[in-house]
C-alpha cells in the first residue's frame, strides 16, 4: 500500500494544480521568469476546497461521476453537432439564413469520411428522368464542387454530362474551412459531442468534451449531424441500430509508374484493378479496403479493426511490390478515420422506404431529393419528417442517420444526400430558431421556399 | 359468275337502307370502343386484353399452342359459335379493321371515279361515300359495295387467288398443334391493339414498326379494295371455313343455299372458299401439315439460339415466339416500362416480341400486368404470389467489371435484390482479390433490379441472363 495514491495524496495534488494554476493566469513570466512561450487563456480553476469540479472516483468498485457544473462554452441559434458532409451543408445553410450558427467537430478539419476517411468520391448526385438527367445536389453542396473545380488537381468527373465526381481531400477540407468562415460560422474543432444538454424534452444544446475537459454548448435548436446520432441516443430519441461493414481506405502512390509488365506479373485478368480508382492527385489513386460486418459504435471493435486493417493494407502493397518486382509504388495514406458505414438510425415522424424512393413518391414536405447511384433511375423526394425525432424537440438529424428503411441506407450513407438532408435540416434549425418554435413546427412552405432562395433542388 | 347471281338477289334479301344505317352505326361504334379499350386510357388494364381475345383465330392457336383454355377464351367463344351459323358475322357487324378497310377503299373508288365515270353500274353507285349518308338503295349491303364493285372490275383476277387467310389460318393451326402458331401476328385485332397502342408511347422506331401491319392492310384496302377482307385476312378465312358445315347442310335445300349465297356475298364477293380450288379436306391436311412440319424445322434450327429474357409467365422460348401476337399490350402494361419491343436481337422470328431490358427499371416484385394483358397466352397471368417465384433469367456478376471488385465502394446491388439473392463474399486470400459480389442462385429469379442499380456502364457488371435450364413451361 506504500505506493497506493491516496485521497490524501490526491488532495495535495489537485491543491497543487489549483495553485500552479493561480499563479500561472496571473503572474507566469514573472513566476518563472521565461518570456519565450506564449500564456494560455485563463481558466476556470479546480478548486480542490470546494470541488466544484470533482474528478470521477472509484467507490465500492464502481466508478462514480459526481454532479456538477460545466461552463458554458458558448451559446448561439443554431449548433451543428458534427462537421462532416451533412454537419458543414447544414453549419453554412443555417448561418446563411441568417441565424447565429456555431458547429462542433471531433477531429480538425470538416469533410469527415468525406476527407478524413478518404472516401473522396461523391455519389449520387444526380438522377434521371425520361431522357432528363437532373443533377439533384445543388445548393451548399454543389457550390463546394463548384470552388473545388476551380482549383488545381482538387476535383475530378465534375462538370457538365459528369456525374459521381472524386473530391481530393486537402481541398476539400479547404473549401469547407473557407465557406463556413464566409458564412460566419463559429467554428469549434477538437471538440466531441459526448452528451445532449435537456430540458425537459427539449434539446437545449449538447456537451462537448475537449482539452478543456466537459464543457456545455447551448442552442435553441441542435443538428444533430454526428453520423452515428451520438446526439439523440444521449437525449433519448427512440432509435435502431445496424451493423454494416467497416473498412479503411487508402491512397497509392507513384501508380504510372508501375509498368504494363510489372503489372502482367501479378497475373488475372485485369490487374490494374488493384490499383484502386482515380483521384485528382497525378498518380495518386485510392483503394477501399472493405471491411467486415461490425458494431461501429464498439470501442474494442473499432480499435481492433483499424490495428488489423492496418496491417493488411502495408501487406496489401507490400505484396503487389513482391509480385510485380516494381519498387516505385508506394502506400501514401491511411485514411485517418476508420470507414464506419452506419450505425444509429434515428425514428423519425416519417420513416422513408426503399419502396417510396424506388418508385418515387412525391412528399408534400420535400426538403432534399435524393439522386441514383449510376444516375440513372428517377430523382426521390426526402420529406422533411425524416429530419425529425418523433418525440424529442428542439433537435433534428442530418446524414446517414436519418429516420429510413435498412434497405435505404446504402443510398442515404452516400455524401450527396448527406449534403442535401444537412443542407434541408440546417435551413429548418434557422428558421426554428428565428420563429421561437420546434423544429416540427416549421412552416414547410416557408422552409422550402429558403432552400430554393439557397440554390437547393426540391423538384417542385 | 357467281358474285353476279349474288348480287342479283342482294337486292331483295340485304337489309334496308335502315338496316344499313343500323349496321354501320354498330360497326363505327365497335371501332370507338375497341379503340378505347385498345388505348388503355380505363382505368383497368385488363380490357387491354378483350380486343384481341375476341378474335377465334388467337383463341383456337392460343388453346392449341399451351393446351389450355383461359378465362380470356370466354371472350373468342360467342365470337366463333356464331360464327358457325352467320357466315362472316364478325366482319360484317364488329371488325374494327374491317370497317377501316372498307372505307378506304370506297375512298380510293370515290377518287377513281370522279373525273370519268367508266360504268354504268359505277355512276349509277356513286357519290354515297358513307354508309349513314347513303340514301340510295341500291340493293347493297354497305359493306358490300365496294369489295364487290371492286370484284366486278378486278374480279376474274382476285378470283384466282388462293384462298390466302385460310392458308395462314390452317398453316397456324398446325403449328400450333406442335406449339408454334407461327402466324398468329396476322391477326387483325392484334394489329389493330397493336397500331393503337403505339400512339400513346413515345414516338419512334416502335411506334412506325407497330402500326406496319395495320398500315400495310389498309395500304392493300386501298390499292386493291377488298383484298384484305375477302382474301388475305386469316380471321377472314377462318370464319369462311367456320360457316362450311352450315352451308353444306344447307346446300341439301334448295331456298338455303341461295340464301347461304346471299349472305356470304355482303362483303366479299368471290370468297375463294366456294370457288373450288382444293377441297376443304384436303386443305385441312396440307396446311396444317405444312404449319406443322414449319414449327418442327423452326424448333431445330432455333435450338441453342440464346433468348433475350421473357417477361414472367412467359411460355417456353419457341412457342412465346409463335404465339406472341405482337400486340404490344404488355409493353404498354409493364408499369416499369421494361418490356420493349425486341427490335432483331433475339433473331428474326421473335422480331418485334416482347422483352425485358432492365434500363429504366426491373420487373417488380408487386406487380403482374403483363401477363393480365396478354390476349394469346404467351404470358400465363399469374397471381402475384406466384409471379415473385417464376425465374425469368439470373442475375450474373461479371468479376472484372464490378465496382465493388474492383477495390472501390459499392454494395448496391445488395440493397437493391427485393429477394435478398446478393451477397458480398469475403474473398479466402487477401491478395489480389477484393470483396465481390455474388448471387444465390436459388434465390435470384433475374428480376433485374441488381442490373437497374449498377453504376457500371452498359453492359453492367451485374447482368441478367435468360435462364435455359429454369425458363420455360410450367403453366
Amino acid at each position: 500500500m506504500a505506493n497506493a495514491f491516496t485521497r490524501r495524496d490526491l488532495m495535495r495534488v489537485l491543491s497543487a494544480a489549483g495553485f500552479g494554476a493561480a499563479v500561472s493566469t496571473t503572474r507566469v513570466p514573472e513566476a518563472f521568469g521565461d518570456a519565450a512561450l506564449p500564456k494560455a487563456r485563463e481558466r476556470q480553476p479546480i478548486d480542490p476546497t470546494t470541488l466544484a469540479h470533482p474528478p470521477a472516483r472509484l467507490s465500492g468498485g464502481k466508478v462514480i461521476q459526481p454532479e456538477r457544473t460545466l461552463p458554458v462554452l458558448h451559446e448561439t441559434d443554431v449548433l451543428v453537432a458534427g462537421g462532416g458532409a451533412a454537419g458543414f451543408a447544414a453549419a453554412v445553410a443555417a448561418a446563411r439564413a441568417g441565424a447565429r450558427t456555431a458547429i462542433v467537430e471531433r477531429y480538425g478539419y470538416f469533410g469527415g469520411l468525406w476527407t478524413g476517411g478518404l472516401v473522396l468520391l461523391v455519389i449520387s448526385t444526380h438522377a434521371r428522368t425520361g431522357d432528363k438527367r437532373i443533377q439533384v445536389v445543388r445548393g451548399v453542396g454543389d457550390e463546394l464542387l463548384q470552388r473545388l473545380s476551380r482549383l488545381d488537381h482538387a476535383v475530378i468527373n465534375y462538370g457538365p454530362d459528369r456525374i459521381n465526381p472524386t473530391s481530393d481531400a486537402e481541398a476539400t477540407k479547404y473549401v469547407m474551412d473557407e465557406m463556413t468562415r464566409e458564412a460566419g460560422v463559429t467554428v469549434l474543432l477538437h471538440c466531441w459531442a459526448v452528451d445532449a444538454v435537456m430540458d425537459d424534452r427539449q434539446v437545449r444544446g449538447v456537451v462537448v468534451e475537449s482539452k478543456e475537459g466537459r464543457q456545455a454548448v447551448l442552442a435553441k435548436v441542435v443538428v444533430d449531424a454526428t453520423g452515428d446520432g451520438d446526439v439523440f441516443a444521449a437525449a433519448g430519441a427512440e432509435h435502431a441500430q445496424r451493423l454494416h461493414a467497416i473498412g479503411l481506405v487508402h491512397l497509392l502512390g507513384n501508380v504510372d509508374r508501375v509498368s504494363k509488365e510489372e503489372l502482367e506479373k501479378i497475373g488475372g485478368k485485369n490487374p490494374r484493378r488493384l490499383l484502386g480508382a482515380p483521384t485528382p492527385r497525378p498518380s495518386v489513386r485510392w483503394v477501399n479496403l472493405r471491411g467486415p460486418s461490425a458494431d461501429g459504435l464498439d470501442v474494442e471493435t473499432l480499435s481492433r479493426l483499424e490495428l488489423d486493417h492496418r496491417r493488411s493494407i502495408w501487406r496489401r502493397v507490400e505484396q503487389f511490390r513482391e509480385k510485380s518486382g516494381d519498387d516505385d509504388l508506394f502506400l501514401m495514406q491511411v485514411a485517418p478515420q476508420l470507414g464506419v458505414r452506419t450505425t444509429r438510425i434515428l425514428a423519425g415522424t416519417h420513416c422513408l422506404t426503399y419502396a417510396e424512393t424506388r418508385e418515387p413518391k412525391p412528399f408534400p414536405d420535400v426538403v432534399a431529393v435524393g439522386g441514383a447511384q449510376n444516375g440513372n433511375h428517377p430523382p426521390w423526394p426526402i420529406p422533411y419528417g425524416v429530419l425529425v425525432p418523433k418525440q424529442l424537440d428542439g433537435l433534428l438529424a442530418a446524414g446517414r442517420c436519418v429516420s429510413m428503411g435498412d434497405r435505404l441506407i446504402e443510398d442515404m450513407r452516400l455524401i450527396g444526400s448527406c449534403l442535401t438532408t444537412g443542407h434541408a435540416a440546417g435551413a429548418a434549425a434557422a428558421l426554428a430558431a428565428r420563429d421561437g418554435c420546434r423544429p416540427r413546427d416549421v412552416e414547410v412552405p416557408a422552409l422550402q421556399k429558403l432552400l430554393k432562395d439557397q440554390g437547393a433542388y426540391l423538384g417542385i | 359468275m357467281a358474285s353476279e347471281k349474288a348480287n342479283a338477289k342482294d337486292g331483295r334479301a340485304a337489309a334496308s337502307p335502315r338496316g344499313r344505317r343500323l349496321r354501320s352505326a354498330v360497326r363505327w361504334t365497335v371501332l370507338v370502343l375497341a379503340a378505347v379499350a385498345a388505348a388503355g386510357v380505363l382505368p383497368w388494364d385488363g380490357v387491354l386484353a378483350l380486343v384481341p381475345a375476341a378474335s377465334p383465330f388467337v383463341a383456337v392457336a392460343s388453346a392449341l399452342a399451351t393446351r389450355a383454355v383461359g378465362v380470356l377464351s370466354l371472350v373468342a367463344a360467342p365470337v366463333l359459335l356464331l360464327a358457325l351459323f352467320k357466315r362472316r358475322w364478325f366482319c360484317r357487324w364488329a371488325c374494327p379493321v374491317g370497317v377501316v378497310s372498307e372505307t378506304l377503299g370506297r375512298l380510293r373508288g370515290r377518287l377513281q371515279r370522279r373525273p370519268n365515270a367508266r360504268t354504268s353500274t359505277e355512276t349509277e353507285r356513286g357519290g354515297s361515300p358513307h354508309p349513314p349518308r347513303d340514301n340510295k338503295a341500291d340493293g347493297q349491303g354497305a359493306a358490300g359495295t365496294e369489295p364487290r364493285r371492286a370484284s366486278r372490275s378486278r374480279g376474274p383476277r382476285l378470283a384466282r387467288w388462293p384462298a390466302v387467310g385460310q392458308w395462314i389460318l390452317l398453316v397456324t393451326l398446325g403449328g400450333a398443334c406442335v406449339g408454334y402458331p407461327m402466324l398468329v401476328w396476322l391477326d387483325p385485332l392484334g394489329m389493330f391493339t397493336s397500331a393503337v397502342g403505339a400512339w400513346l408511347r413515345p414516338l419512334g422506331l416502335v411506334t412506325v414498326l407497330a402500326t406496319a401491319p395495320l398500315a400495310a392492310v389498309l395500304a392493300i384496302s386501298v390499292l386493291a379494295p377488298g383484298a384484305w377482307c375477302g382474301w388475305l385476312c386469316p380471321l377472314g378465312g377462318m370464319q369462311d371455313l367456320l360457316a362450311l358445315p352450315a352451308r353444306w347442310f344447307r346446300r341439301r335445300g334448295g331456298d338455303e343455299m341461295k340464301r347461304a349465297a346471299v349472305k356470304e356475298n355482303d362483303l366479299t364477293t368471290a370468297s375463294p372458299a366456294r370457288d373450288g380450288g382444293l377441297a376443304v379436306g384436303r386443305r385441312l391436311f396440307l396446311g396444317a401439315g405444312v404449319g406443322g412440319a414449319a414449327a418442327l424445322a423452326s424448333e431445330v434450327a432455333g435450338r441453342g439460339a440464346a433468348p433475350p429474357v421473357r417477361p414472367p409467365g412467359a411460355v417456353d422460348e419457341r412457342r412465346f415466339v409463335g404465339l406472341c401476337i405482337r400486340c404490344g399490350n404488355c409493353v404498354r402494361a409493364c408499369p416499369t416500362g421494361i418490356l420493349k419491343p425486341d427490335l432483331g436481337g433475339g433473331g428474326l422470328a421473335a422480331f418485334m416480341t416482347p422483352r425485358a431490358v432492365f434500363d429504366v427499371g426491373y420487373c417488380r416484385e408487386d406487380c403482374n400486368a403483363c401477363g393480365r394483358v396478354c390476349p394469346s397466352g404467351a404470358i400465363a397471368p399469374l397471381p402475384l404470389e406466384e409471379k415473385r417465384r417464376r425465374t425469368i433469367g439470373i442475375a450474373e456478376v461479371e468479376v472484372e467489371k464490378c465496382v465493388l471488385a474492383g477495390g472501390q465502394e459499392c454494395a448496391v446491388c445488395v440493397s437493391a435484390c427485393p429477394y435478398q439473392a446478393v451477397e458480398v463474399v469475403e474473398p479466402e486470400e487477401a491478395f489480389p482479390a477484393y470483396p465481390y459480389p455474388r448471387v444465390i442462385a436459388g434465390l435470384c429469379v433475374g428480376c433485374g433490379a441488381c442490373e437497374y442499380e449498377c453504376p457500371t456502364a452498359p453492359p453492367r457488371a451485374i447482368r441478367v441472363r435468360p435462364d435455359a435450364g429454369t425458363l420455360g413451361d410450367r403453366v
